[in-house]
């Protein structure tokens, strides 16, 4: 779980929620600080590094795999073993499971918001002698402002590589399963 | 004294009323924002451009009703059917779930 908290103290770190951040968007969405911290505590950051929180809902409704999952549905009606499975993709995201472009985060403990998603690839780095024009507005505790950095840096750093062709792949699955196979 | 009356305000509104009111005041020197509008802020880019536009550096705001800060939750309803939103995301892929558990 990754609620969030209300900041009682008004420094800015990692984790920290902030508002008025010069997105040049209308309407602005929140953004979340990524720089590290020690750089922020000793002064060493130049800029501040934020990634903008999306409605996660919306983010999620209006993607290609959500629509493939329900263009079959009428009515918004889901049967039960579908709904079984639905619930295991969307757990995927609830906890964070995996490496992924965004990461999620329920802040409605701490201020009366939908369901948010860090976006790894919606960033902005703000010249730190204009921090002062940003409003704090919660944190994300520890220790999952560090769980969240591991996703952003392995996100990041992903590295795309040649897979098996179909033919092949197809006989590595055979032999791993091997003696079950396929009716 | 300069004064930024209702409409300026208004006009301004979606881009400069995003900052707090400490730092307009340190930026202003001068600026005077009463009580009725502690809501209301003002970007310093947008403060800096009124200033070079108007030549001052006083101002005046005046209380105006319709000027008020965006809950959150409203501000989330309208980013969902915003351009920006529905453009950057809309059939975009979740992207692929690499499992670490």
């Amino acid at each position: 779980m990754s609620w969030l908290v209300k900041e009682e103290n008004s420094i800015i770190t990692q984790g920290t929620v902030l508002d008025n951040i010069p997105w040049e968007l209308d309407p602005a969405p929140l953004g979340i600080v990524l720089s590290n911290p020690c750089d922020l505590e000793w002064e060493k950051a130049s800029y501040l590094l934020v990634a903008s929180l999306v409605p996660a809902k919306e983010t999620i409704q209006m993607s290609k795999e959500f629509q493939q999952k329900v263009e079959s549905v009428k009515d918004y009606v889901i049967s039960k073993t579908k709904w079984k499975s639905f619930g295991v993709y969307l757990k995927q995201f609830i906890n964070n499971q995996n490496i992924a472009r965004y990461y999620f985060i329920d802040p409605t403990k701490a201020i009366e918001a939908p369901l948010l998603f860090v976006d790894f690839q919606h960033l902005l780095a703000i010249p730190i002698l204009k921090k002062d024009n940003l409003e704090i507005v919660a944190k994300l505790p520890s220790p999952h402002t560090e769980k969240m950095i591991s996703h952003f840096s392995s996100y990041i750093s992903r590295i795309g590589v040649d897979r098996e062709n179909k033919k092949d792949t197809e006989a590595l699955i055979n032999q791993l399963a091997d003696p079950y196979h396929s009716s | 004294m300069e004064s930024i009356i209702s409409n300026d305000i208004t006009s301004y509104r979606d881009t400069c009323l995003t900052r707090s009111k400490t730092n307009l005041i340190s930026r202003a020197g001068t600026a005077i924002a009463i009580t009725t509008l502690l809501t209301v802020t003002i970007s310093n880019d947008c403060l800096e451009d009124y200033i070079q536009t108007n030549n001052t550096t006083t101002f005046e705001f005046v209380a105006n009703k319709e000027i008020k800060k965006l809950s959150y939750k409203d501000r989330y309803q309208k980013i969902v059917n915003s351009d920006w939103f529905v453009n950057s995301y809309k059939d975009m892929s979740l992207g692929e779930l690499l499992s670490i558990e």
